[in-house]
């Protein structure tokens, strides 16, 4: 019952073993008004009352009840803490453990997806530790301890009503394996749903802009349609056959008032004990009939179990058992293969990037080049050949190592939703706030900084939608200044500057240049001209390497981009000659 | 007052399928009243058994009645569950819709004070906890009433002492309870606050990956998700340390009867004032008719936390929109015009004092340093947000007379940041016009210069883009956006910075597909490469949020100083290369 926990968890079940035997003493000491009720009613079809015994049982009773209340304290609070803490445990596991992952996994799986597992999951799985186990277990206790007593009162009554319990079981096998099915479906179509959901907030612009919002949005509404169909299947699944197990437990009732009846005829049956009987018998089913339910609901957070225990399975990225550092912080490429999911991207790449050197990678959209990019940082694992920094392989270099030698400025900006002293300082959460101004000024971001409301304490909205794109994009670049790291991955960094801030950044990109090995991803040829070295990358192979100068003598690809982009740059949307 | 509120929008929600939760709570009230069979059938057993002698016909009557009574019980149980499954799960969709349609209607202001996180968690979370109170509450609240009242009303009828002992818990038991709620709205808000906290948190972290791992941000580091995860367990804990006392002794209180009965039972019996039946009767019923008092107890509970979260629905809900015009006017022309505009974004004020005029089927440009507001203007037009001040129109007619869906038909957008669906690339073009055949897609693709790359992805036009899908890059992901905008052929067309990822080669087959694109329609081109406009109709320079100058390539230059220094620096730019000495001697 709590194996899935216990993978979720990483083992560990915390005081949960000692919440289950308060439970089972607060069911203990629940069923001893029962026992004092076969006393009372024993006396009463046996006058005269003994009244000294009377009090006795009543006192007996008052006890009962205060450490019934103790105990409850104790189990509950065992139950909620437990599963409080070892949830935020498996949360802060999930996080760690999403941060060591391939980026492979982040490109195949959905990140609303992701995010669903993190929140909704965990805390369907946190239920079983705070509510249903105490519950199940308490729900079994009880009628155990009742049947046991009522065993010892007398054996064949007691087994008539319990008879109907192996009766049942079966349903509750069935309810077990139908609900597994109906669950599954449930949790996907939810975390389905929850994904179409956040696909629509972050892409309302879109919606609105494309006049595709709400119902309109067709994925979503049909998402949501399932979602609530799925919900109704789940639940019109299970109610049937968790009654059904109901109505075949209370038979036993039937069979108690059945066999009862023959005894007392027969005369073997005393009439207080089969009274005693059918009053103590209407307590026995209970809580096993909410047995039914609460291991329907038990196998649906082990269900969203599964998912969060997914999660934690994917393997992640192998660390070196002998970790290396490099000394130098040159590049090497040899004859490195790579595709994702069966399309082919990098086939048979070779080149080398000196220290402090400056590389340009040249070619069409979608040849590869911010691939080589992230194959560089280990953001995936190459399919074959191997990349070197310093003459070893990435793959010896322990992946937090690694990182720290690297600074990348992406294509695509991330800001977060924080302040943007903070958003810089991710570079490096140590530096000062004069390193960080350093840093901003030469991404030329400080004026703008310091033109917004709060200057540096300013809160960034979410993805930074209340900065303009150029903005943004500075700002990442002085975070990858701000963390000074021997190899800077420069991905398209200045794509949406204007001319005069575009030079700017090329001036401090230069500066770092000196001192660091520097990739850089361009499509306007004319950036890079100077660079050491230029790699033209086509169809995931290298077509040409060289100098500017040698490049342009060639007649090969960068030779016709060239021109290309210089037509393209005399390129002019024309003036239309007004209608009318 | 708030949660009046609540409680009035949720019985509302409730109202709409009145019918069927009426069918589902009378179910579940004769269900309840079923369950009490057993108990009369034991109490009828009683008294035969204490006025013998017993005949056996008698015995096989209970037996069915019984039988009966149990079958009828559950069956009824289970139609009441279905029935108001089905109607909760389709009140949950209707509200769902009825938000994502409300969202739509707001000005994207709305999203930027807020954190998806944060809209998700009520969308998804507190909407889903609407179930409960439907599928489980009210039918349930009906029952669980029913039983502890009918009940009481047999045993006073039975014996007015003994029932006034029976009932002596459940005054205590409130008690229990009023102090268990108090302060239970604050802690409500707090939960939702945390719970909001860690659902903006972990969705960012996860959102935020590639930059998580390449600066090595552990969990640890990125302190507001460890924060938002601790805060989330703080709450439950300290909060389960609170009320655990109370809650269990409230438990425990609700099913004393026994304790009060007994004595009160034993005395009145011994002093010949009530018969041994009815002694009887009332350990049989006494002891447990206040167990549905609980559910009410629980119910009470998560109302609270329902509450809170329907107030934050409604929240969303009396959001103002954008406003719709009550006379919806069509504009007949596609000339725009901006008069006298002005737009803050909270206290940054953005936007001052713009005005100008691009006549019908000419091109304008929008230049300026970037963060001086020309994607904000561009965006004003489609009344993504108000304007504070002055007025936009198309064709003379101002935005605010028009429908939004009037302004969104009547223009394409190819966004700076381009947004791709997590689905084929094929649903992802038709974006642009829902109906739009296959081959309609295909002509679009390939006037964006994208068929060829399209083609050559493993499923074609079938293959699933965007996150979680394939990927794409920049360049390509601006092609089936400017294919978008090729498929709707609205009249006014906005492009930001639509070749920015561009690749040379393609960027020269972007502007073919633009040159396509362009005669006729009335632009808005927003470019940092000067030389691309140098010939448009109208070029508009923005500064700091204002209007620098408005001319023609040729004009500007001769007299405005800041298109000037923009040109100046953009032609530097262009003979500009990195690293290198050449660089060193041109800086």
């Amino acid at each position: 019952m709590l194996s899935r926990v216990r993978a979720v968890t990483g083992g560990s079940l915390g005081k949960l073993r000692r919440a289950a035997m308060f439970t089972v003493l607060e069911m203990i000491f629940a069923s001893v008004p029962y026992g004092m009720l076969i006393v009372v009613i024993h006396q009463l079809f046996h006058p005269p009352l003994d009244m000294k015994q009377m009090w006795l049982c009543m006192s007996i009773m008052f006890g009962a009840f205060l450490l019934q209340a103790v105990c409850s304290v104790f189990g509950y609070l065992d139950a909620m803490i437990t599963g409080a803490s070892l949830m935020r445990d498996t949360r802060l596991r999930l996080g760690e453990h999403l941060r060591k992952l391939p980026m492979g996994y982040f490109a195949r799986t959905d990140k609303g997806e992701i995010s669903h597992t993190l929140l909704n999951n965990v805390d369907e799985v946190e239920k079983i530790l705070t509510h249903l186990f105490s519950n199940i277990v308490g729900a079994i206790a009880m009628p155990t301890i009742v049947a046991l007593c009522l065993l010892w009162l007398d054996w064949r009554l007691a087994l008539a009503m319990i008879v109907s319990v192996p009766l049942a079981l079966p349903l509750l096998i069935w309810s077990q394996r139908t609900i597994n099915g109906a669950s599954r479906r449930r949790l996907t179509m939810a975390s389905y749903a929850n994904s179409r959901l956040l696909e629509y907030i972050h892409g309302i612009k879109l919606f609105k802009a494309y006049n595709q919002t709400g119902e309109k949005f067709a994925r979503m509404q049909r998402a949501m349609k399932q979602l609530s169909d799925e919900s109704i299947k789940l639940e019109a699944t299970v109610s049937p056959i968790i009654l059904s197990y109901a109505i075949v437990l209370e038979v036993g009732f039937i069979g108690l008032l059945l066999l009862g009846s023959y005894l007392l005829f027969g005369g073997t049956l005393d009439v207080s004990v089969f009274l005693i009987f059918l009053i103590i018998s209407l307590r026995f089913y209970n809580p096993l009939r909410m047995v039914g339910a609460h291991l329907a609901e038990l196998r649906y957070m082990n269900n969203a179990g599964e998912r969060v225990q997914g999660v934690l399975e994917e393997p992640i990225l192998p660390e070196p058992i002998t970790p290396k550092i490099p000394q130098q912080f040159g590049i090497e490429f040899q004859n490195v293969h790579f595709q994702y999911d069966g399309r082919p991207v990098l086939s048979g790449i070779s080149f080398a990037v000196k220290p402090c050197s400056m590389t340009a990678l040249v070619g069409v959209s979608g040849s590869g080049k911010s691939t080589i990019a992230h194959l560089i940082a280990r953001f995936w694992d190459v399919w074959s050949g191997s990349i070197q920094i310093g003459g070893i392989d990435v793959r010896q270099i322990a992946t937090d190592h690694l990182y720290d030698s690297i600074s990348m400025v992406f294509q695509d900006v991330v800001l977060f939703n924080d302040t943007v002293l903070n958003n810089i300082k991710i570079g490096n959460p140590t530096a000062t706030f004069e390193q960080v101004v350093q840093a901003a000024q030469s991404a030329n971001c400080h004026s703008f900084i310091t033109r917004l409301p709060q200057g540096y304490d300013t809160v960034i909205s979410e993805e930074g939608s209340s900065l303009s794109g150029g903005e943004k994009q500075r700002l990442s670049i002085a975070r990858a200044i701000l963390k000074d790291a021997p190899i800077v991955l420069l991905d398209e960094a200045t794509a949406s500057l204007d001319a005069e801030n575009e030079l700017y950044i090329q001036q401090a990109i230069q500066a770092l240049v000196r001192s660091k090995t520097v990739v850089v991803i361009a499509h306007r040829l004319k950036t890079i001209r100077n660079a050491d070295q230029i790699i033209v990358i086509e169809d995931g192979q290298v077509a040409e390497a060289g100098t500017h100068s040698e490049l342009i003598n060639g007649a090969g690809i960068y030779n016709r981009l060239w021109h290309e982009q210089q037509k393209a740059g005399g390129w002019k949307m024309r003036k239309v000659a007004c209608k009318g | 007052m708030q949660s009046k509120g609540s409680l009035r929008k949720l019985l509302a929600l409730a109202g709409t399928h009145r019918v069927q939760l009426f069918w589902s709570c009378l179910f579940s009230v004769l269900s309840a009243a079923l369950s009490l069979v057993p108990y009369l059938i034991v109490y009828q057993m009683t008294v035969a058994l204490l006025n013998p002698p017993v005949d056996t016909k008698q015995v096989w009557t209970m037996v069915w009645i019984a039988l009966g009574a149990v079958i009828l019980r559950f069956g009824l149980l289970a139609a009441s569950t279905i029935i108001s499954h089905t109607v909760a799960y389709r009140i949950l969709y209707s509200l769902r819709i009825e938000l994502t349609n409300k969202l739509a209607s707001l000005s994207l202001g709305y999203f930027s004070d807020r954190t998806s996180g944060k809209l998700k968690k009520i969308i998804a979370e507190d909407v889903e906890r609407i179930e409960n109170f439907i599928a489980h509450h009210l039918p349930d609240f009906a029952s669980s009433l029913f039983t502890p009242v009918f009940t009481v009303i047999v045993l006073f009828a039975m014996d007015w002492r003994l029932a006034l002992a029976a009932l002596i818990p459940i005054p205590l038991a409130f008690l229990m309870q009023s102090t268990m709620f108090r302060g239970q709205g604050e802690r409500m808000k707090a939960y939702h606050q945390t719970l909001e906290m860690m659902n903006s948190t972990i969705l960012e972290y996860v959102r935020a990956m590639p930059v998580i791992k390449a600066y090595r941000m552990t969990v640890k580091s990125f302190v507001r998700y460890q924060d938002s995860v601790h805060a989330y367990t703080a709450f439950w804990i300290q909060t389960s340390r609170r009320l655990a006392p109370v809650y269990a002794l409230f438990m425990v209180m609700i099913e004393t009867g026994l304790l009060f009965i007994l004595p009160v039972g034993i005395w009145l019996y011994t002093a010949g004032e009530v018969s041994l039946e009815i002694l009887l009767l009332f350990l049989i019923l006494g002891v447990g008719f206040t167990a549905p008092i609980k559910q009410i107890s629980e119910l009470g509970h998560m109302l609270r936390a329902n509450l809170e979260g329907v107030s934050r629905i409604e929240d969303i809900l009396q959001e103002d929109e954008i406003e719709e015009p009550a006379n919806a006017l069509i504009p007949q022309r596609y000339d725009l015009e901006f008069a006298n505009v002005h737009f803050s974004y909270g206290k940054r004020q953005v936007l001052q004092n713009i005005s100008f005029r691009a006549e019908e089927g000419t091109i304008t440009a929008f230049v300026g340093p970037s963060g001086a507001g020309k994607t904000t203007a561009a965006q004003l037009i489609a009344r993504f947000w108000d304007v504070s001040d002055g007025a936009i129109s198309i064709g003379g007619v101002n935005l605010k007379d028009m429908k939004t869906e009037t302004v969104m038909d009547c223009m394409a957008f190819v966004f700076q940041d381009v947004f791709m669906l997590n689905d084929s690339v094929m649903e992802n073009i038709r974006l642009g016009r829902k109906e739009a055949t296959d081959n309609e897609v295909y002509a679009a693709a390939t006037a964006a210069q994208a068929h060829t790359f399209i083609t050559e992805l493993p499923a074609g036009y079938q293959t699933v883009i965007g996150d979680g899908g394939m990927h794409l890059s920049g360049g390509e992901r601006q092609r089936i956006s400017i294919a978008r905008a090729i498929l709707k052929n609205a009249p006014i067309l906005i492009l930001d910075e639509a070749t920015a990822f561009a690749d040379p080669e393609n960027e020269a087959h972007i502007q073919d597909a633009l040159s396509e694109l362009l005669p006729g329609k009335t632009a808005i081109v927003i470019a940092h490469r000067l030389s691309t406009i140098t010939e448009v109709d109208c070029i508009v320079v923005f500064e700091e949020g204002r209007i620098a100058g408005i001319g023609e390539h040729e004009e500007l230059l001769k007299q405005c100083q800041p298109y000037r220094s923009l040109w100046k620096a953009y032609t530097e730019a262009s003979v500009w290369v990195v690293g290198g000495e050449e660089a060193a001697q041109h800086a």
